[in-house]
């Protein structure tokens, strides 16, 4: 498998029409194998014959639940999941008990975030590279496959693991303000004790690529909160 | 991490009534034995046959010779009794249906022994007639007599003993009724959480078909700017919706202050950041919001729910937004309090959502200032779960006004050790 497009998905939800705009929104995201179902029987019987290689899980069934159902089918075969929650009770599972799940998203979810878990968790499940298209940054692009930093198609600099590391977060949440904790969980893997390294760490990033590093344009600090890597209309 | 004050209430009053319908079962229950009692001893008086002072009373001498009235007589042999009269010498100088096992002379000493209690087994009552006794004895089994005698301290700590045991038993009752009546408001409060969590699930899945076809209505091309706009409306007002719910379902959960399911060392510090940057996104022209956290809060943390209290700090300043459309400058601060001596023990975080904006009406501010637990108020139940949370990890919300506008909510949690 060299594209997550080819993966065989397999939608569980018993609400009709909530069924067929999942299938929908999948197919026009170009995944070009989804099976939707509505019970648990049903899903079984597809996930049998079938073979998915993604499912993705409404919590409640009309004859049991998305939990058994994982259950059962990881008894033939490891295959990756993301569920549909309704429930706070079952967000609660679903973060500390290790149902099994991949992942979750809360009803009613916003499509775009629904397509990017779903695309995030085949890529991990699949090691499948992480292709993140370019940053582009005014007149310069950042490619952060390679971390090289484009002006003008001429290569000014190359990012460093921590420099890119910020970046990537920056860039997945482009227009929102990302939190100096959550910062340096992803780029330290802890909350605690890095505030000055990161303060030098988003120095020498704007360093590479803003224009005006003491004016930055691109990545601006939101004070006592964290930074927001600006989007391109937002100049 | 219950509210203990409620709670004790509650249970004070559970106690208190319990103790109460103790003592007064336990003196309707004297009281119905007293009456049964002194009415079948009333009625067994008359069944038994004549006392012996009537008999001793109708027993007159003519001539060295005993007689008795006829009526008493025959009431004598009507019930079974038999009487005789025993002179000075012990002899008996006359009798009734004496009984053949009852002897006919008695030394004073064996008079002295059958006098109150039994001859031979016979239950018999006795009188002083004249220079001589007489007794009446009643048929074998009829009468129960017991001799009862105590030393006055053994009589004292036997009442003592009634009294202890008497207090065991309604601790013990007290801890029954306790036992019962949790499970029952547990059973009620389990079905309540139930439905609500049910009804919010119901209602989610549609709300997700909603929400799913009127973004891909926002970008679809062939609308144009302001269908896009409506589009985008319905989709954060649906999500508002799906929010509002989740208000409920927490607010449900907390009613009864029910501890955090997942209670773990949660950051505020960060959580407080996390919660601010997400209402600064898409603030309205007019609105400001400002956050101050104190570095002492650095790495300090509370322990509980992290989705909790992000709802708590989020619930916060959006209702300050919320409620001042025309706009107002939110400031967030967070610090710590130091504990007892500057100490660690009892240290405790200060989150402060201050706003100049409109200030509570007075009907929120009371509702406000209810106790917790009381009844979930129609409007602003975002506050009301504000309290809550803070309630179930420990702390407390204060609300109130400012004194030129605006208003200041305040939450105070204990920091966890560590």
């Amino acid at each position: 498998m060299r594209d997550i497009h080819e993966t065989r998905v397999l939608v569980v939800e018993d609400d009709p029409i909530l069924r067929e705009q999942l299938r929908e929104l999948l197919v026009r995201e170009g995944y070009r194998s989804v099976r939707a179902e509505g019970t648990l029987a049903d899903a079984l019987l597809v996930a049998a014959t079938w073979q998915p290689q993604l499912l993705l899980l409404d919590v409640m069934l009309p004859d049991g639940n998305g939990f058994d159902l994982l259950r059962r089918v990881r008894e033939t075969g490891d295959v990756p999941a993301l569920f549909l929650s309704a429930r706070d009770e079952d967000e609660s599972r679903l973060r500390g008990l290790g149902m099994g799940a991949d992942d979750y998203v809360t009803k009613p979810f916003l499509p775009a975030e629904l397509l990017l878990r779903v695309a995030a968790v085949l890529r991990r499940s699949y090691h499948l590279p992480d292709a993140p298209p370019p940053v582009t940054l005014g007149d310069a692009v950042v490619d952060l496959a390679t971390g090289e930093v484009t002006r003008n198609g001429v290569v000014t600099a190359t990012l460093t693991a921590k420099e890119h590391a910020l970046l990537k977060r920056l860039a997945e949440s482009r227009g929102s303000i990302v939190t100096t904790d959550e910062l340096c969980r992803s780029i330290y893997g802890d909350e605690f004790g890095y505030a000055n390294a990161l303060a030098i760490l988003v120095r020498r990033v704007r360093e590479k690529i803003e224009a005006n590093p003491s004016r930055p344009r691109w990545i601006v600090t939101m004070r006592g909160l964290g930074y927001r890597l600006m989007r391109e209309e937002a100049r | 991490m219950r509210a203990p004050v409620a709670r004790a209430r509650e249970g004070l009053v559970t106690a208190a009534s319990c103790v109460l319908g103790a003592v007064t079962i336990l003196v309707a229950n004297a009281l119905i034995v007293g009456i049964v009692v002194l009415a079948l001893h009333l009625m067994g008086a008359d069944d038994v046959g004549p006392q012996v002072s009537e008999v001793s009373a109708s027993l007159t001498e003519a001539d060295g010779a005993y007689r008795i009235s006829e009526g008493v007589a025959r009431d004598l042999r009507d019930h079974g009794c038999w009487a005789m009269l025993i002179d000075e010498r012990g002899e008996v100088a006359w009798s009734l249906d004496l009984p053949d096992d009852v002897p006919s002379s008695y030394t004073p000493a064996e008079v002295a022994s059958f006098a109150r209690w039994y001859l031979n087994d016979h239950p018999v009552t006795r009188w002083q007639h004249g220079e001589g006794l007489v007794v009446v004895g009643l048929p074998e089994g009829s009468v129960w007599k017991y001799s009862f005698s105590s030393s006055l301290t053994a009589l004292g700590g036997g009442a003592l003993l009634v009294a202890a045991i008497f207090l065991a038993d309604l601790v013990v009752l007290v801890a029954l009724a306790r036992i019962l009546a949790r499970r029952s408001w547990r059973q009620r409060d389990d079905a309540r959480n139930e439905w609500v969590a049910a009804v919010s699930h119901d209602v989610r899945t549609p709300l997700s078909a909603v929400v799913a076809d009127a973004s891909s209505l926002a970008e679809s091309p062939g609308l144009d700017e302001a269908g896009r706009l409506r589009a985008e409306r319905i989709v954060s007002k649906s999500r508002e919706t799906a929010e509002l719910l989740a208000d409920l379902n927490t607010a449900n959960r907390l009613r009864y202050a029910m501890e955090p399911v997942d209670a773990r060392p949660v950051h505020l510090a960060a959580v407080v950041r996390q919660a601010v940057a997400g209402h600064m996104e898409g603030l309205a022209d007019g609105h400001e919001l400002e956050l101050d956290v104190s570095p002492a809060t650095e790495g300090i943390s509370v322990r509980g729910s992290e989705a909790l209290l992000r709802r708590m700090v989020s619930n916060l300043v959006g209702n300050s937004i919320r409620h001042n459309p025309q706009g107002c400058r939110v400031a967030v601060s967070l610090d710590i309090r130091e504990g007892l001596l500057g100490s660690r023990i009892g240290r405790r975080c200060v989150l402060c959502v201050k706003d100049d904006g409109r200030g509570f009406g007075a009907e929120t501010l009371s509702t406000l200032r209810q106790r917790p637990g009381s009844d979930l108020p129609e409007h602003g139940l975002g506050l009301v779960i504000v309290r809550r949370i803070a309630a179930a990890h420990g702390g407390w919300a204060t609300f109130e006004n400012g004194e030129r506008g605006g208003c200041t909510c305040t939450v105070v949690l204990p920091a966890s050790a560590g």
